[in-house]
């Protein structure tokens, strides 16, 4: 399995049968020589500690109606900021909004750039073929001082390789469909919860 | 007013607002799609700072002046108490109520349409569009209500570029008034005839033409605004329109207690004419039948022709006569006043140069992005890297030819919903992308 270089990217982008999307496309600049940047949209999801005792998978029901008490979707204009603090944990998304082709997976890694001021991508990393949607990411704040965020700046990047046969994140039980922004964690959803508990 | 009530009003004004106050800082607190929000907020801060000091000298001025200070008290309050609606519509204007993804195109557009006004869109717990604006000219704004439940009904909000044609096509309201007056009066006279009492004639009279004057202006205001959306989103808005008609009554006479709104079928009838008239309808839908076919985007291109026909079919079902003669009257001087109209909605429609009949070209491209189930921002050109973003008129006639071609075979509610979440996506992006542009261009 190999990373895809320049080339490759824009040769994936270009071909007209199932093409690899990024979109809005800023700058062109983005595509470097084996990854392509991605910014920060402009929806965050922090999580109310006051209003959370607990979070326990298992615990289903109790989970989808304490969702909406104990994470606060927000959102941030152009040009504004959003502060995240030492050991804060924020969900945020991709601006841009991901259409994988079915033979090509991807991973999220941070950029060394923010590593250095503490700042952790700390997501899912693996982006699944046929994936469609703003990619949603983790964010943790493992400095000792205050960062500031602001929507559109360059977060992470994209590494993609060929996934060998076709594959479609959107044939099995996919819990993310097409969003738009960040989405709260559906860990409920998962079909083996119930005999794990 | 005695001593004791001057102090218990006082008191009661300086209490309420402190609590405006204290609101409105939290509200400046808070988030909004545009600066729209925060700069009522100042006005608004600069005119509660001025209620603070005119209460300061109302209660100094008490001792010399006990009736003119308690007057000017009451008057002072009652101003203040105006106020308060302001302060709910700009709470109603936060980025958690309002579909904060269209703001900046529709301020963007409005700016352009009506130059000299600042827009403010916030939400509504009715299920009603509407619009406010301010006669003054100390300061020209514009508010439009949204239903909030619709939030995210990327579809129904091109309803608001019906509500932007209200302030601009007033003037036009009332000076066409001159031109249908004589008329008016003269075919109200006829049902008043003559009795052995002139002056209850008169009276009897003025009450008429008053009446069909009122439904005139409405008739004419509505039917000027249906145009105008038409005139900047094309058949976009015509579906729109017909989309929520959908749910009404579609013949229902205009009467007092429906603030003399003409009928549905009547309004898409008007729109489709004026298409057809001043927008070319006929080959603007041709070329873009043409242009989704050359796409391979044959279907698309079938449901947008028989989406317009579908509408015609619509309008073309008889309907009685009114039964009220004065409506028969007011829509008698309507259709006088509506070639005028007409005329009037294209000037101002013109000031927006990216409408729906110069972004044709655009649609098949997008329509390649949704099939792909992607937000239609972008015009992407093969063999090109950099990309162009799309206009708003284009991505919401993609949107629409798109939700066309589902409902052939019967349109999900989740892939409403996802067609929608696309579409609010794709604005957003090309409104940033375009702003980007311009920016890097000064690079």
């Amino acid at each position: 399995m190999s990373v895809l270089s320049n080339g490759e990217l824009w040769s994936r982008v270009e071909r007209s049968e199932d093409p690899l999307v990024l979109t809005p496309m800023l700058d062109p600049g983005q595509v470097g020589a084996a990854s392509i940047d991605v910014r920060i949209g402009h929806q965050f999801i922090i999580l109310q500690r006051s209003e959370v005792p607990h979070v326990d998978s298992s615990q289903s029901e109790e989970l989808l109606d304490s969702l909406h008490r104990t994470q606060r979707k927000i959102r941030i204009q152009s040009k504004q900021k959003f502060v995240i603090h030492p050991r804060q944990l924020v969900l945020a998304a991709t601006l841009e909004y991901v259409s994988m082709p079915k033979d090509l997976a991807a991973t999220v890694e941070g950029r060394s750039s923010w590593g250095r001021l503490g700042l952790i991508i700390a997501t899912a990393c693996s982006v699944a073929p046929g994936f469609k949607g703003c990619i949603t990411l983790e964010l943790v704040n493992d400095g000792e001082v205050p960062i500031v965020l602001r929507p559109g700046m360059r977060i992470a990047q994209l590494v993609f390789f060929n996934s060998g046969k076709d594959a479609d994140y959107r044939d099995g039980n996919s819990k993310y469909n097409c969003p738009t922004g960040p989405e709260f964690s559906k860990i409920h959803l998962d079909q083996e919860t119930e005999f794990w508990s | 007013m005695l001593e004791f009530q001057f102090a218990r009003g006082l008191l009661h004004a300086k209490y309420d607002l402190d609590r405006f106050q204290l609101y409105l800082k939290r509200l400046d607190a808070l988030d909004f799609p545009s600066a729209s929000a925060k700069d009522r907020i100042q006005h608004l801060g600069k005119q509660l700072g001025d209620t603070e000091s005119k209460l300061k000298a109302i209660e100094q001025d008490y001792s010399a002046d006990p009736i003119g200070a308690s007057d000017r008290l009451v008057s002072e309050y009652r101003k203040l108490v105006r106020n308060r609606s302001q302060l709910e519509v700009l709470d109603r204007a936060r980025s958690d109520e309002v579909p904060w993804s269209l703001v900046p195109s529709i301020e963007k557009l409005a700016n352009q349409i009506m130059p000299s006004r600042d827009l403010l869109l916030t939400t509504t717990p009715d299920m009603n569009y509407m619009v406010s604006w301010s006669p003054s000219a100390a300061h020209n704004f514009v508010t439009i209500y949204l239903p909030g439940l619709h939030r995210a009904n990327a579809f129904l909000h091109i309803l608001i570029a019906h509500e932007l044609f209200h302030p601009i096509v007033e003037p036009f309201v009332v000076s066409e008034q001159s031109n249908i007056d004589t008329k008016l009066r003269d075919e109200c006279k006829k049902l008043v005839g003559k009795s052995a009492q002139p002056l209850f004639d008169q009276q009897r009279l003025d009450q008429l033409v008053h009446y069909t004057l009122q439904a005139w202006q409405q008739i004419l205001r509505e039917l000027m605004c249906d145009m105008g959306a038409v005139a900047i989103f094309g058949p976009a808005a015509l579906w729109t329109i017909s989309s929520f008609a959908a749910t009404c009554e579609l013949d229902l006479e205009p009467a007092p207690e429906t603030q003399f709104y003409p009928p549905w079928r009547r309004r898409l009838a008007t729109a489709i004419e004026y298409l057809k008239e001043k927008e070319d309808l006929e080959n603007k839908l041709n070329q873009l039948a043409e242009t989704l076919r050359e796409a391979t985007h044959t279907t698309h291109a079938d449901a947008v022709l028989a989406g317009i026909q579908d509408e015609e079919k619509l309008t073309k079902v008889p309907t009685a006569a009114p039964t009220n003669p004065l409506i028969q009257i007011a829509y008698d001087c309507m259709n006088e006043s509506l070639d005028r109209a007409k005329s009037e909605v294209k000037r101002l429609s013109e000031s927006y140069p990216r409408r729906w009949s110069s972004s044709i070209e655009e649609v098949a491209s997008l329509i390649g992005r949704l099939e792909l189930m992607v937000p239609p921002c972008e015009i992407i050109e093969s063999g090109k890297h950099e990309s162009q973003p799309a206009s708003f008129s284009a991505i919401l006639t993609a949107a629409w030819v798109k939700r066309l071609t589902l409902e052939t075979t019967g349109l999900e509610l989740s892939k409403y919903r996802e067609l929608c979440r696309l579409t609010l996506k794709a604005i957003e992006d090309a409104d940033l992308k375009s702003d980007f542009l311009a920016w890097k261009g000064t690079q």
